[in-house]
């Protein structure tokens, strides 16, 4: 008995995947992996096509408000630079104003093929 | 004595062109230039058939020129020098103006337009009216005259006054209007703020302006470059107007960030006081963004790396309230800032 005759090879585990798999019969495969890539493609449109997605979340001050309240900048705590948006809140919130401790939500808001918008959204105040 | 009469005479025939050949004087620019240790310095000026004043300032191989009134300023320096494979320049504009409604026409008297003055500062004429005509007029997209006129926001007073003169306030109060150059105009930018009074009463002045700064660089892109060779191409392009203290920016647009896939024409309008104001230019990828705002301020800046040799905008529009004992006193801030393609 040579060496190689005696020694047990190891399954890898990617193995033991492939020998389940190849068990399955050709149309449950099949199924399962059209099933998958419809999953996947469904996925990949869904986000690209959402109308709003919230990316980050400050927290800072109001440094500057327009006359009526809609648009505003907020210095972020740490030092960041300025970010000026459009400022969606509840209706009965109070209007923001400089100095306002503030909580936003940064989405961007699809429009057309052309662009987004960024928008923020007023989680909390102070 | 023979040597001594010959050394005379090579002293007389040098004298002529050694005074011909000294430094010249100091410029001393009727524009003045407010920080002259920061690099630029004056190097011409031109007064126009209308009365502007045109000074040239010059850091290397950047060259700035402004027009403006006598007695207005400039603040100019070089920025993102310590970012490798970034250049730029960070430029200030100030002037006031007279607040006194018998002088409001002032400008649209002199016969100055934006178009001009761009043209002027060495815009051909064909692309300045295509990019800035809209600058001469408060709403182009719509008939903003009769609709300021019906305004009841415009008391007595001012609509005497436009009356009495050729002129109504949908031409300019004032403008602010400059170029930059770099290496010969391997990268171009020009760019104004646009004034318009929209109602006053006594010392109680309200404003709509407009400013838009448009920019290019020539130096198309390669698609394979060594480090240090790669063209310069714009990364941004920015514009704001400013007041002096009293004074108050209460609405502005943009107000948010506006992501581009593709270059597109945009538009910004609003009614502020009664009048309306619009302004439309080109916006590329990346973004148009709000830039350089407090509540006496507002603007508006273009970010990316532009794909091809077409002209990239910042636009921009905002609404002033000027109440009695405020001085008429405004600044256009902007800058321009290039960068090494790839790095």
């Amino acid at each position: 008995m040579d060496a190689t005759a005696t020694t047990r090879r190891r399954r890898r585990p990617s193995d033991a995947i492939a020998g389940a798999v190849r068990d399955w019969p050709m149309p449950l495969l099949l199924a399962a992996a059209l099933g998958f890539a419809l999953g996947w493609a469904a996925s990949l449109a869904w986000s690209g096509r959402a109308p709003l997605t919230l990316t980050e979340h400050l927290v800072g001050t109001v440094s500057v408000v327009n006359e009526d309240g809609a648009k505003f900048c907020i210095e972020p705590d740490g030092g960041s630079r300025q970010r000026c948006g459009v400022a969606y809140q509840r209706r009965d919130a109070p209007s923001l104003r400089v100095g306002d401790r503030v909580t936003v939500g940064v989405g961007r808001l699809r429009f057309g093929d052309a662009g987004e918008e960024e928008i923020m959204v007023i989680e909390a105040m102070e | 004595m023979r040597a001594g009469r010959v050394f005379v005479l090579i002293v007389i025939a040098f004298v002529p062109a050694a005074v011909a050949g000294a430094a010249a004087p100091p410029l001393k620019p009727q524009i003045k230039l407010l920080n002259p240790g920061d690099g630029f310095v004056p190097v011409a000026e031109v007064v126009t058939p209308e009365g502007a004043v045109i000074d040239t300032f010059r850091s290397g191989d950047v060259t700035i020129k402004v027009i403006g009134s006598p007695g207005s300023s400039v603040r100019a320096q070089r920025v993102a020098a310590d970012h490798p494979g970034r250049a730029g320049v960070a430029i200030e504009l100030a002037a006031s103006g007279p607040k006194h409604l018998a002088k409001a026409d002032a400008y649209a008297r002199s016969g100055r337009t934006v178009v001009g003055d761009l043209v002027a500062l060495g815009m051909p004429e064909d692309e300045a009216r295509l990019q800035f005509g809209d600058m001469e007029a408060l709403d182009p997209e719509a008939a903003s005259e009769n609709r300021l006129l019906a305004s009841t926001s415009v008391d007595a007073e001012t609509l005497a006054v436009m009356a009495g003169t050729t002129t109504s306030s949908t031409k300019p109060w004032a403008t602010q209007c400059a170029s930059v150059s770099y290496q010969n105009g391997l990268i171009e930018g020009y760019g104004c703020s646009t004034l318009y009074l929209v109602a006053a009463s006594n010392g109680d002045w309200w404003f709509n302006n407009k400013y838009k700064f448009s920019a290019r660089s020539k130096d198309g892109t390669n698609w394979f470059c060594f480090p240090g060779t790669c063209p310069w191409r714009l990364f941004q392009v920015a514009w704001s107007l400013g007041w002096s203290t009293n004074n108050v920016v209460y609405d502005w647009d943009p107000s948010a960030t506006l992501s581009q896939k593709e270059c597109s024409t945009i538009s910004i309008g609003a009614t502020y006081h009664g009048a309306g104001i619009s302004i439309s230019g080109t916006v590329c990828p990346e973004i148009l963004q709000p830039w350089n705002l407090s509540p006496r301020r507002s603007g508006a800046e273009w970010q990316g790396i532009e794909k091809s040799t077409a002209w990239e905008a910042a636009i921009g529009i905002q609404a002033v309230h000027s109440p009695p004992g405020a001085k008429a006193s405004y600044s256009s801030p902007f800058s321009l800032i290039w960068a090494r393609w790839n790095t």
